[in-house]
């Protein structure tokens, strides 16, 4: 397949830059509700994407026929749009130059999950799901998805980048439903990182079954949280939330050009100078690695905060090149089939010196923000996201848990408000997708943070 | 019409069941799309693609297995059948898991046009430059963050082992695009717009232009106020995302499995006399229809909410083989995955009042614009961040708001008084929703 790939590039006109991938993305779905196996799905989704930048305008194009002719006729499709919108366009596009990245990587875990059979694995979620049913009478429904994507990916262009990828990116969620007295309440555990088996060995199902048993019970009598400004402890994962939804989306550079708040904040204070963020592609168990991003560019660090000052935004070659930087690596598609758009990758707080307890000091009444649901961000800076598991603090304590939280505020008012960070830093926000035209795998994390947003509620 | 998939899939019933399937679907799809890609205000990409591929489930001593590919290389769908089956080997059986029989399918018109299926990639290029200049000569605040203009060309067939064997092509134009206004250092929220046509002359990119500027330049300079109790004046784009947790709350999965407020509720007044919604997957010249659903069942209308009573459980044939009763045929995915139970046409019934009478009736609140929001499907329960959110005072749309939050239980909305507007607004996508604006009282807004 490289040696096909090559020659394209190597025969492609003059004047034209080409990128070709080639992406063999195998999934396994498997879902069990209600002791009943509802879902074993597999999904074969192969092929090659072709991106040519033509006279200053981008061209893409792709075929899951992987023979010869149809590759040269997809470069041919590809160079023809391209030139035809050469011909619309007044501002053309250039490519920022990069050291061109040929190694390959891979990234199966410590156990990969191709040395565990589809029986064992159905066998697992089989029994997770019949422990949560069997936990408690209060329980009236169940769901135990596995799913486990495998990606094989070349990625070539004509700067010279030849580079191999691939890993597998397992996801696990866990629902328990509750009911009483007509009441039901939900709650999903979840996990998601990339590698193997480890994901079930270090999140164990069973583990993740007694949680969502255990939480859906008690949201059954949990009363909603007191609305309005609170002081709150967001531990790592809904850090991850904030990084991810409410500053990295606002920081990308689509996004920036557009007009998004950030736009004139470059190496302006923009949060406390406590607060150091990243977006990075190293961290190897992480939802997010990635070593060379679908353009070829080998990825590196962003430092996005530097101790509250705005250092970078996240690029693409073409963005980073009218902002005369380097690109580091943002550039990513979900499938062969799409074009490359600019996505995070593991975006994060540097952790800070306190302890869990010497965070939650000094707090009068507020809330300790456990584990986010979903959440969105805005051109304004300003978030929404849900949090499933939420506590009340009181006098430094941790309280009585409450339910449906939303969070909300100016993300930039809410970092410059943080007065602390932990020293217990996780990555652990790496479970589902990220959607932006296409769904992507990121991941997020950080210190635990306090400070201050607007809680929705009574 | 010609026939492009069921020959490559008719002939492999015969040979999945050669190869021990007691039943067999073969669902095959081919996409056709050209697209310009916006971003930054500016065409960033011309795209050209085909997607196509096959999906295939099999049951084996009523034990189920699906696999799916996407070419239509001998080589890969042998693979592909290889796995549904092995699949339908090791999981275990279930008495509800046989296919739906063969029923008379009548054709649903208007949802091929020829004229869309040679739409090119020039013409895509030029339907979004004009765009773009609508826009801005409409108002000069306006950043288009994102959009997409794609013609789609799109053929589904599915062949089985009870003689279902059906194929359907139909083609659509799309036009998505988001962003914000932004003048100086006021920015406005980000907000979005979105339809499609089934028809070359229906095509209006002035009339989504129109409607995707007033929305943007309506969110500058919005302000904080203080939390309090009030009117809502809900928009269809909003109500959409409230009404979707009651269609969903119909779906005989959700209802099955202990998902659903409706459980055991079929046949009871649940609602407000005033909500009525149907859905009808047979509407002519709608891109939500089609003549059958994903596992070749016709397509009709059903009430699902009749007067706030519970009316109809939505099925699929797996669903309705655990009640003893015939889908209703909403069956819906790509090939790229098992059928799942989905609405098509939705319309939620207007009432008679004007929005214009409803906001000049509004002595204090809000006229919701937006709203960003996890709604629990289960509870009901929402905290909703508005967005774009504008301030109704003694009958006037005053000032747009920000950082405010309302909450609430959208079944609780849904059974306590409420107007209707006489005005739908139809918002279509894959599902195609006409839904009026709703006034409620009693509204907590919290800051």
């Amino acid at each position: 397949m490289k040696d096909l790939l090559q020659k394209l590039i190597d025969t492609r006109p003059d004047g034209v830059y080409m990128e070709v991938r080639y992406h063999q993305r195998e999934q396994t779905d498997i879902i069990v509700r209600n002791g009943k196996l509802e879902k074993t799905v597999y999904d074969d989704h192969t092929g090659v994407g072709v991106r040519v930048l033509v006279d200053g305008a981008f061209g893409f194009a792709s075929t899951s026929s992987l023979t010869k002719e149809s590759l040269t006729k997809t470069a041919e499709e590809a160079i023809s749009a391209a030139k035809n919108l050469s011909r619309k366009i007044k501002i053309k596009n250039h490519l920022a130059p990069i050291k061109p990245i040929v190694d390959h990587f891979k990234n199966l875990g410590s156990d990969p999950l191709q040395n565990h059979s589809i029986n064992e694995k159905i066998s697992l979620i089989m029994n997770t799901d019949k422990m949560i049913h069997q936990s408690d009478e209060r329980i009236k429904g169940s769901m135990v998805h596995f799913r486990e994507p495998f990606n094989h990916r070349i990625i070539l262009n004509s700067d010279g980048s030849n580079a191999e990828i691939i890993d597998t990116r397992p996801d696990v969620f866990v629902q328990a439903i509750a009911s009483e007295n007509g009441k039901n309440m939900a709650f999903t555990a979840v996990a998601g990182i990339t590698g193997g088996w480890e994901i079930y060995t270090k999140t164990p199902p069973d583990k993740l079954a007694q949680k969502a048993v255990d939480m859906s019970i008690s949201l059954l009598s949990a009363p909603l949280a007191k609305g309005g400004r609170q002081a709150i402890v967001m531990k790592p994962d809904v850090v991850g939330f904030i990084c991810h939804e409410a500053i990295g989306h606002t920081v990308e550079s689509d996004f920036v050009e557009a007009g998004s708040v950030v736009k004139d904040k470059l190496n302006q204070k923009v949060a406390s100078e406590l607060v150091t963020m990243l977006d990075s592609g190293k961290q190897k168990e992480a939802a997010g690695w990635l070593p060379v991003d679908d353009a070829g560019v080998e990825c590196k660090d962003v430092k996005i905060i530097e101790n509250g000052i705005m250092r970078s935004f996240l690029h693409s070659r073409s963005t980073a090149y009218e902002l005369n930087v380097e690109p580091g690596g943002n550039e990513r598609a979900f499938e062969f089939n799409l074009e490359p758009l600019i996505r995070m990758r593991n975006t994060y707080l540097e952790p800070g010196d306190y302890t869990d307890e010497e965070l939650l000091e000094g707090i009068d009444f507020g809330y300790l923000l456990g584990v986010p649901q979903s959440g969105q961000a805005d051109s304004t800076a300003e978030f929404m996201f849900t949090v499933n598991e939420a506590y009340e603090i009181r006098k430094g304590e941790i309280g009585k848990l409450v339910k449906n939280i939303t969070l909300t505020g100016d993300a930039f008012e809410v970092l410059s408000t943080i007065d602390a960070i932990g020293k217990n830093w996780q990555l652990n926000s790496g479970s589902d997708f990220c959607y932006k035209w296409q769904p992507i795998k990121v991941d997020g994390g950080g210190g635990a943070v306090r400070t201050k947003a607007i809680v929705s509620g009574e | 019409m010609e026939e492009e998939l069921l020959p490559i899939i008719e002939p492999l019933v015969e040979k999945a069941r050669r190869l021990g399937a007691d039943e067999v679907e073969f669902y095959a799809q081919k996409e056709k799309t050209n697209t310009a890609y916006v971003e930054s205000s500016k065409i960033k990409s011309a795209i050209s693609n085909i997607d196509q591929g096959i999906g295939i489930r099999v049951l084996k001593n009523k034990s189920l297995g699906y696999s799916c590919t996407n070419s239509f290389e001998k080589r890969k769908i042998d693979l592909c059948l290889d796995k549904a089956l092995s699949f339908a080997k090791i999981t275990p059986p279930e008495n509800n898991y046989f296919l739906g029989k063969k029923q008379k399918v009548p054709k649903v018109g208007g949802l091929y046009d020829a004229n869309i299926e040679v739409i090119s990639i020039n013409d895509c290029i030029n339907y979004a430059s004009e765009f773009i200049e609508q826009c801005y000569a409409i108002d000069k605040r306006i950043n288009m963050e994102s959009g997409a203009f794609t013609s789609s060309t799109l053929t589904n067939a599915i062949a089985t082992s009870n003689d279902i064997s059906l194929e359907e092509k139909k083609t659509v134009f799309t036009i998505e695009v988001g962003g914000m206004a932004t003048d100086g250092q006021n920015i406005g929220s980000w907000d979005e717009e979105y339809t499609n046509y089934v028809t070359m002359k229906d095509i209006n990119t002035e009339a989504i232009a129109q409607k995707f500027v007033k929305k943007i330049i309506n969110n500058l300079n919005a302000m904080k106020t203080k939390s309090f109790v009030g009117d809502a004046i809900l928009s269809p784009e909003v109500m959409r995302s409230f009404i979707s947790i009651i269609t969903r709350s119909a779906k005989a999965n959700a209802i099955q499995t202990n998902r659903s407020y409706l459980c055991d509720r079929l046949g009871e007044k649940i609602f407000h006399d005033d909500l009525t919604i149907i859905d009808d997957g047979s509407l002519p010249a709608s891109y939500a229809s089609s003549s059958f659903d994903r596992e070749g069942t016709p397509h009709k209308e059903y009430t699902i909410i009749n007067k706030g009573i519970f009316s109809a459980v939505l099925y699929d044939t797996f669903s309705a083989n655990n009640d003893s009763l015939l889908s209703t045929g909403h069956a819906r995915s790509s090939y790229r995955d098992l059928p799942e139970i989905a609405v098509t046409n939705i319309e939620m019934k207007p009432g008679r009042m004007t929005v214009e009478e409803m906001i000049s009736e509004t002595k204090e609140g809000i006229l919701f614009n937006r709203i960003s929001s996890s709604p629990d499907p289960i509870s009901g329960d929402f905290a909703a961040v508005l967005k774009g959110g504008r301030r109704i005072k003694n009958g006037e749309v005053k000032e747009t708001l920000k950082e405010i939050t309302a909450v609430g239980n959208i079944f609780e909305m849904m059974n306590s008084e409420f107007q209707r507007s006489k005005e739908q607004k139809e918002l279509k996508y894959f599902e195609s929703w006409k839904v009026p604006y709703i006034k409620t009282t009693g509204m907590k807004y919290i800051t």
